[in-house]
């Protein structure tokens, strides 16, 4: 993998780059996401039940279509998904015509200025909201609706931590670019390389296999 | 002097809703004019300011300090019984209902509901209706069987006795009560009385309207604020919300009882039957209604103080009520 | 003068969110990050008395409650299931076998494809009422086979665009339900009152893209292998496309006919799908895990502005949006019909940077009683109740429509984008609609005129 990282870092794709510590992060929140996204399947074979007794069997309770829901909920924790695999909508008619580095800088100020203030203020409001509902035991306002109304509101202030912290993994990426884009040597990330910390922050150009 | 107060309101039902969810204006007109600019009031739509479900919670912590709703839209947080102090099955009616809550006790109850669950609101009663119509439905309900496996939305206590006897009950919100109907999610549904629900949408899909209101003779709302903001308001400030919400209380009876006879007779022109359910029925929920009443006390105790302490006003009310009443004209029999 | 110094912070923020996008940071984001930015700033300017909005720390507290408001949306089940569905059909190429054979349905037509991923987009539009699910299943399903047979960008990409935004008028229509909220006014009127309009627009796109074809056959080019079209032809078409065909319309229909609600008819939708893909032997676990990651991650982009949207409408009402625009537009003092006008022409202008969510929350309930007061000569039969206020929520619904095509800020241009494959840029897809808004604009004008287009289906249905 030598011989391939130097000043390739100022023109190169984010996504062909790997910084250890974001990659690390990074896992994190696809681990967590790929896995919860299959409850739209979960969901689809609650809805064929919910059919099955209603048109089958004359029958409906409300904690069946309250399940759907609570299940469809976790579509929250996808938000943090997107933000790793670069998905969410950008009006990019402007933005692609700028450097890459000017595209970085706005990617550490966005990410410190509008994504991180409204997560840890959001999950700051919200862990009080879930502890209130799980003190009073809270119950659906239906009749025949499920109980434990916390658990489902607590996907609310987890998936902001996931948001945080696929946020920070492209804070760190980005702001390791920036960096190693300005001052890059073979020679000087050779020796950073060795450095016990800052090894986690060396960026590596991917194999064409990884990416 | 008194700091100025800003009461930014959101309520529970759209304000167009004349009748239940014009209140707030009324309230916030009369307390505007009457303070002379020392409180101002203004009234959110549901959903503008802070989600519906959420207005306790945000009035108790201070989001926004005050919110107008009724307790039995938050039996999820503070259980069923909550949903006495908004209606009783076969409960009080309107004079009996008010005088329970302010010379009966039962304001106290309300107010000790609230802060035995931790919430930081002042509640004061803030209107009154007079009882609903018991349901829209698309055939007509002969007995007992012909609502098993229905799905219907309904409100409070009478949600439990709908359940009873074999009806799916869903508490949807005013919105979402038309698009369910037209989607078959639901087949018949309880809102309010004939201007409201005429409003809504209902008699162009539902012909057959039951009555009389048995879930709900008389409906309480109350209007919530922050505890910490209603300690910072003066004594003459407090008077005034607390006076004009007894006028609302007045104005909310007057205007429902005042305009529902023309829309129930323009439901009729428009194809509408008007039902009287029959005394079968009518005893038929009653019982199941007495069964839920003996389920929920052996659940939750403090169901039981709540309801007893209801149920001990009205023995002793019953005496004058039989008295001094005529008998009333009704549909009973004919 | 009705200008308040709240007003130069709602004015700041729709400034500072509109110039924050161009720097192409995710609009969800941006929309997200400026409502709490703002909140910080109504703070500091209250305490230095330059304002009153109230906005602190603490009113940050209902965001977390309106947020949980969209997770326990019922309705917006569908969002997820109908995008499982149309990546499920997309991945197997039964979406492309399908349209291939109704394309041939249209013989030699030039554009054929083009009208008949308008057709699809009419019965979508009548089925889920869900721009997201339409545009994004329409995108899905036809984008590919369009760019494949050489189609000309701009003309494939607007014909998407603009089908799937159908869905907001052709019942059911989440809009129009929230408009009846708003309005007072009954849903079933307005969904009556929605039918002719959309069917004018649907008609509009179809003659447009047959003369467009006409002018400009290399850019509709037909299939390479079409061929003039005889009773066999139909035959095998059928056969061709009636499983998937079977599949869509008992979808659709279920939903139409009032037999299953949306939600249910989502997941049967999107469980056929998988039915179908097995049925066509191209099923397997890698297939089905691309689905469920994509589907994951297109919900996310659409949901994620869901959230931003609620934050920043939160901090705007706090800073007196809403009275911003209702007294700004009491001061012009225009007759009945010039307040129609430069209503629509307001809410066509917001359109460009705002949702229609946050145009219907806001204006409507606003107008609802000013409009009701007004002296028009909107006929309802009879039989419609409050027919001036109905046909205003048509006129309204018709010109929000443009607002999901309209550049910056579009959303029927975003979702499209997000399943666009990559080498089609949003300006490709800016240039497609603009046949497509003026064609909108034109369908208003007839509305406009002609009140009764709205009002006679509701009069006629619901007679007694
Ligand atoms: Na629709
Ligand atoms: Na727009």
């Amino acid at each position: 993998m030598s011989g391939n990282h130097s000043n390739h870092f100022a023109e190169c794709d984010n996504k062909d780059v790997r910084v250890p510590v974001s990659s690390f992060l990074t896992s994190i929140v696809t681990t967590i996401t790929t896995k919860t996204a299959w409850f739209n399947v979960v969901v689809m074979l609650i809805i064929l039940i919910q059919v099955t007794l209603r048109y089958g069997f004359n029958s409906g309770e409300a904690w069946v279509d309250e399940l759907i829901w609570h299940f469809y909920a976790f579509f929250m924790f996808g938000l943090s998904y997107a933000i790793t695999s670069d998905s969410h909508i950008r009006v990019d008619i402007m933005h692609m015509r700028l450097s890459k580095r000017k595209q970085r800088i706005i990617e550490v100020l966005g990410i410190l200025f509008l994504i991180m203030p409204f997560t840890i203020i959001v999950f700051d409001h919200s862990i009080g909201w879930v502890h209130h509902s799980f003190m009073a035991n809270e119950f659906s306002e239906n009749t025949t609706g499920l109980p434990y109304r916390w658990i489902v509101k607590s996907l609310l202030p987890a998936s902001l931590i996931l948001i945080f912290i696929a946020s920070l993994s492209e804070l760190i990426k980005n702001v390791v670019l920036l960096i190693y884009s300005n001052t890059s040597t073979d020679k000087t990330l050779d020796s950073k390389k060795n450095n016990s910390l800052l090894r986690f922050f060396y960026p590596v150009i991917k194999n064409p296999k990884e990416t | 002097a008194e700091d100025k107060v800003l009461l930014k309101l959101p309520v529970w039902f759209g304000t167009h809703l004349t009748g239940l969810g014009s209140s707030p204006l009324f309230f916030a007109d009369t307390v505007n004019k009457s303070s002379g600019g020392s409180i101002k009031v203004k009234i959110y739509e549901p959903g503008k300011l802070v989600a519906t479900k959420e207005m306790l919670e945000s009035v108790s912590n201070g989001s926004v300090n005050s919110g107008w709703g009724t307790p039995g839209y938050n039996t999820g947080l503070l259980g069923k019984k909550a949903a006495i102090f908004s209606a009783v099955p076969f409960g009080p009616e309107a004079p009996e209902f008010m005088a329970w809550m302010y010379y009966g006790g039962g304001r106290e109850l309300m107010q000790k509901l609230y802060d035995d669950n931790g919430y930081n609101v002042h509640s004061v009663p803030c209107s009154i209706i007079a009882p609903e119509t018991s349901g829209w439905f698309t055939k007509e309900i002969n007995s007992p069987a012909d609502l098993d496996g229905l799905r219907m939305r309904f409100f409070g206590l009478g949600a439990n006795v709908m359940e009873k006897l074999g009806v799916t009950t869903s508490l949807l919100a005013s919105g979402d009560i038309m698009p369910a109907l037209e989607k078959g999610a639901i087949d018949a549904t309880e809102f309010s009385m004939p201007a409201i629900d005429k409003l809504l949408g209902f008699p162009k899909l539902l012909k057959h309207n039951y009555y009389p209101g048995w879930h709900q003779p008389s409906t309480i709302f109350d209007l919530i604020v922050n505890g910490d903001t209603w300690n910072g308001m003066s004594e003459s400030q407090q008077a005034t919300v607390e006076s004009a919400c007894k006028a609302t209380m007045l104005d909310g009876l007057a205007l429902g009882e005042a305009i529902q006879f023309e829309y129930m007779k323009a439901n009729v022109e428009s194809g509408v039957t008007n039902h009287y359910w029959s005394d079968e029925m009518l005893a038929t929920f009653r019982s199941a209604w007495e069964e839920v009443v003996a389920e929920l006390i052996a659940e939750d105790p403090e169901f039981g103080e709540i309801y007893g302490a209801l149920n001990d006003f009205r023995d002793d009310y019953r005496i004058w009520q039989e008295w001094i009443y005529l008998p009333r004209p009704t549909m009973q029999g004919k | 003068m009705f200008f308040e110094p709240e007003y130069w912070l709602v004015i700041a923020m729709f400034v500072s969110f509109i110039a924050l996008i161009f720097t192409g940071f995710p609009v969800a984001w941006v929309l997200a990050g400026v409502g709490i930015l703002f909140a910080g700033v109504g703070y500091v300017t209250d305490m230095l008395n330059w304002t009153f909005t109230g906005l602190d720390y603490n009113v940050l507290g209902m965001l977390h409650g309106r947020i949980f408001a969209i997770m326990y949306n019922w309705v917006l089940v569908a969002l997820p299931m109908f995008i499982f569905m149309g990546l499920m059909l997309d991945k197997s190429g039964v979406a492309e076998q399908m349209m291939n054979s109704m394309q041939r349905l249209f013989g030699n037509v030039k554009g054929g494809l083009a009208i008949t991923v308008t057709l699809i987009g009419i019965i979508l539009a009548a089925s889920t009422g869900i721009i997201g699910a339409s545009v994004v299943l329409l995108g899905l399903m036809s984008l590919p086979v369009m760019l494949k047979q050489n189609y000309d960008k701009p003309i494939a990409l607007g014909t998407i665009a603009a089908s799937g935004t159908l869905g907001i008028l052709i019942p059911p229509s989440i809009m129009l339900v929230i408009m009846g909220d708003q309005l007072a006014v009954s849903v079933v009127d307005l969904f009556m009152g929605a039918v002719f309009p959309g069917l004018i627009l649907g008609v509009l796109y179809i003659t447009y893209i047959i003369i467009y074809g006409i002018f400009n056959p290399e850019k509709v080019p037909l299939s390479a292998d079409h061929e003039p079209i005889g009773l066999r032809d139909v035959l095998r078409v059928m056969v061709d496309i009636l499983p998937p065909a079977f599949l869509i319309l008992t979808v659709l229909g279920s939903i139409f006919m009032g037999i299953a609600t949306v939600t249910e008819a989502s997941g049967i939708g999107a469980l056929g799908a998988v039915v179908l893909t097995i049925f066509y032997k191209r099923f397997n676990y890698s297939v089905l895990k691309e689905v469920v990651i994509n589907t994951m991650n297109t919900s996310a982009y659409i949901f994620g502005i869901f959230v931003g949207a609620t934050i920043f409408a939160l901090v705007l009402r706090e800073c007196g949006g809403d009275q911003f625009i209702e007294e700004g537009l009491n001061s012009l003092g225009l007759g009945p019909y010039g307040m129609i006008i430069a209503v629509l022409f307001i809410i066509f202008i917001l359109g460009f940077f705002l949702d229609w969510i946050e145009i219907s929350l806001i204006i409507l309930p606003l107008l609802g009683p000013v409009i009701m007061n007004l002296d028009l000569a909107v006929n309802g039969f009879g039989v419609v109740d409050n027919p001036n206020l109905v046909w205003f929520a048509l006129l309204v619904a018709v010109t929000l429509q443009t607002s999901f095509l309209t550049p910056p800020v579009g959303f029927a241009i975003f979702y499209l984008k997000g399943v666009c494959p990559p080498g089609i840029k949003l300006t490709d897809i800016y240039k497609g609609v603009v046949p497509f808004i003026i064609l909108q604009l034109i369908a208003l004008v007839l509305v406009f005129i002609f009140p009764d287009l709205v009002t006679w289906l509701p009069a006629k249905v619901y007679a007694p």
